[in-house]
């Protein structure tokens, strides 16, 4: 990273409005987020399924239109112009989905599915085009031998890696990475997460990490921001989530991770209840009918973000460090 | 890790009471060029109650081994050795005998629930289904067993449930229906593939605390088939690992992550992101899983391997691996040429002690 005092704003999502109008009511899938990443840096998205995580990465690409608010990347308001939108899909963000089954074209040999942005984007052709294929394909583990081979034949691993190695041939600057690890074997999730962060290191890369694998997150990303039901509970660095989480649904999220250590699985704890249906949504606090800590204030107020050193957190009764 | 082992200790109630027990197991499926060896010689036991975690990478044969204890493998694969479960022969069984013991003797669940239950019935209706196969009722006695099985996994309002169609819960729920309609018939074994893999970690844990309620309670004994050691860690008594057909290492879970030692385990181990320890740098297992029509030869973790001498070319035998930190050290085997454990003094002591433990 080249300005390390001062990085610059690579995104800035403002006020993100998203709700899905259903035959049983609207649901609000994304409550007026504001986030920002900056260059160079990994900032990770967690939450569990249904909090709205992977809307946001639609939003960001335009694959959604969203209702209100701005995304901004580098300057350019993508929503209020469309044709930058169109533009930023292909240039500024790549997306690297969470299922490798669904995002690669089954008819198509693996040397297609990465050649089609090669030639688009940078008009490669012949022995420069099979060159930066192998060249790709080498970066996430796989040989020249796999490129006459179509998706099927491939593990859920492999699969991915072939994802991830046709979002690197578009040389964004910002990868919107959906769970990337979730389908891989943990001996190559290292590997991949390797991969990230050395590419992460040489080219200048910034990363929106969506994922709901903590230690995964702990590895990669430098900030954090945690999602429930539409809207973020707590963000900070990653050391500030980790080590003194204030809001108590983060809390709960590092105790319900098993630990690799078998005389501490007695500290692994549950929590009641699921998440509530976005159609549904609870009023005040979101969290107050699962919260250990809730009062009859959370069932009613929305609490206000509170923010200290950089640490934004919404919480009626934050967990104190002293606590800890 | 050296702290005491939390496990239930593991009994049997006397010699033959295995719940399943896979000897020699050899799968391959031979093709028009190559035949590729899925399982290569498995030995695997487990008791009553007792929680079996069956770890490895994609392609180690972890679901094949799970697949052929209810004899669901393709007609295409070749079977050789003998997998019982409790006490019946499933290879070389006829189909109709088979479908008799899947469901009432030995119950799957699989990775994803979501592809597990048909969309066009209610959870109701194929539930009812498995429990009419198996079990001799009346039609009230179905609904009264299928609620029941749905109270045992904690989901709320069963009768409203059973109404429910799959599209209508969520993954948590599912996977629990999908556990409750396993348990219905009660099995003496459950099979789980990857339940958990699919599911948000809040979930995971209240799996997790199911599953480990249901072993104490029920007896149940469970193979528990997954990539996460975290989960290994948290749920299973015992936990062998696997690599290329084949259990490289096993041992109580206490004694296994207290003293790794077959070099696949440890790198399994180093690989894996832990929360809490910040900047952390994380090893990776060079090169591929081999391709299984043509397994290297001698240890089949060798090409990876950065211990790998000449003498891994030759085949490991099990050894025994004795640490300082535990005393239950004849359940604690590694298949590696460079263990730092204990060699027995011949072959045969080693499979007396591992035929005691069997025992």
């Amino acid at each position: 990273m080249s300005h390390l005092d001062q990085p610059a704003d690579l995104l800035v999502v403002n006020k993100l409005h998203k709700t899905f109008t259903t035959k049983n009511g609207v649901m609000t899938a994304i409550d007026n987020l504001s986030f920002d990443v900056k260059a160079g840096e990994t900032v990770a998205l967690v939450g569990e399924s249904g909090c709205g995580k992977s809307t946001v990465a639609t939003c960001l690409l335009g694959l959604q239109s969203s209702d209100s608010g701005e995304i901004v990347v580098e300057g350019r308001n993508l929503l209020a112009d469309s044709k930058a939108q169109g533009k930023s899909l292909g240039r500024d963000l790549g997306i690297v989905f969470q299922n490798p089954y669904a995002s690669l074209n089954p008819k198509m040999k693996i040397k297609a599915i990465i050649a089609e942005p090669l030639k688009t984007a940078f008009r490669l052709r012949g022995v420069e085009l099979q060159q930066r294929i192998i060249e790709l394909l080498a970066h996430v583990g796989l040989g020249e031998e796999h490129m006459d081979r179509y998706p099927h034949e491939f593990s859920g691993g492999q699969r991915q890696r072939i994802a991830i190695a046709r979002a690197l041939a578009m040389e964004s600057k910002l990868l919107i990475l959906d769970e990337p690890t979730a389908a891989l074997d943990v001996s190559v999730q290292a590997q991949v997460l390797q991969l990230l962060k050395q590419l992460q290191s040489e080219n200048g890369l910034s990363y929106l990490f969506i994922s709901h694998d903590l230690a995964t997150v702990e590895f990669l990303a430098q900030r954090v921001l945690v999602m429930y039901l539409g809207r973020i509970v707590e963000a900070g660095t990653v050391a500030q989530v980790f080590k003194s989480p204030r809001h108590p649904y983060t809390r709960t999220l590092l105790d319900s991770v098993p630990s690799i250590d078998p005389a501490r699985r007695d500290e692994l704890k549950t929590l009641g209840g699921e998440i509530p249906s976005p159609l549904n949504r609870p009023v005040g606090c979101h969290f107050a009918p699962r919260c250990p800590r809730a009062s009859d204030r959370c069932h009613k107020d929305v609490p206000q973000e509170i923010t200290e050193q950089g640490h934004r957190f919404s919480c009626h009764h934050p967990i104190n460090a002293a606590e800890e | 890790m050296s702290s005491p082992v939390t496990t239930k200790p593991f009994e049997t109630t006397g010699p033959g009471k295995q719940v399943l027990e896979i000897t020699d197991l050899k799968v391959s499926f031979p093709g028009l060029f190559k035949t590729v060896q899925a399982v290569r010689s498995i030995d695997l036991n487990i008791g009553v109650g007792e929680i079996h975690g069956l770890v490895g990478e994609s392609g180690s044969g972890k679901s094949i081994t799970a697949m052929s204890c209810l004899g669901l493998l393709p007609d295409s694969a070749v079977v050789e050795g003998s997998v019982k479960v409790t006490g019946h022969e499933i290879n070389g069984t006829p189909e109709k005998q088979l479908a008799r013991l899947r469901g009432g003797g030995a119950a799957m669940i699989f990775q994803n629930p979501m592809k597990a239950l048909n969309p066009f019935f209610s959870v109701g209706q194929q539930m009812f289904d498995v429990i009419r196969c198996h079990r001799d009722l009346s039609k009230n006695e179905i609904r009264a067993e299928a609620e029941k099985a749905l109270q045992a996994v904690q989901l709320p309002d069963p009768h409203l449930a059973l109404k429910k169609y799959p599209h209508q819960m969520s993954g948590g729920q599912l996977q629990r229906v999908v556990i409750a309609m396993a348990l219905a018939c009660r099995p003496r074994l459950l099979i789980a593939d990857e339940p958990t893999t699919a599911l948000d970690v809040t979930v995971q844990a209240q799996i997790i605390t199911l599953l480990r309620a249901l072993a104490r309670d029920h007896d149940l004994a469970i193979l528990f088939i997954t990539h996460d050691l975290g989960v290994v860690a948290s749920l299973c008594d015992r936990v062998s690992v696997m690599y290329a057909g084949e259990v490289v290492e096993s041992g109580s879970v206490g004694d296994l992550f207290a003293n790794p030692s077959h070099p696949y385990t440890r790198k399994l181990m180093s690989t894996v992101p832990k929360l809490g320890l910040g900047e952390q740098s994380l090893d990776f297992i060079p090169g591929q899983v081999p391709d299984m029509s043509s397994p290297p030869a001698g240890c089949a973790f060798n090409p990876r391997c950065d211990m790998a001498t000449d003498a891994c070319l030759q085949p490991a035998n099990k050894v025994l691996v004795v640490s300082k930190d535990t005393d239950v050290s004849g359940k604690h085997w590694a298949a590696c040429h460079h263990v730092t454990g204990k060699k027995p003094s011949s072959e045969t002591a080693l499979s007396e002690t591992l035929e005691e433990h069997n025992a």
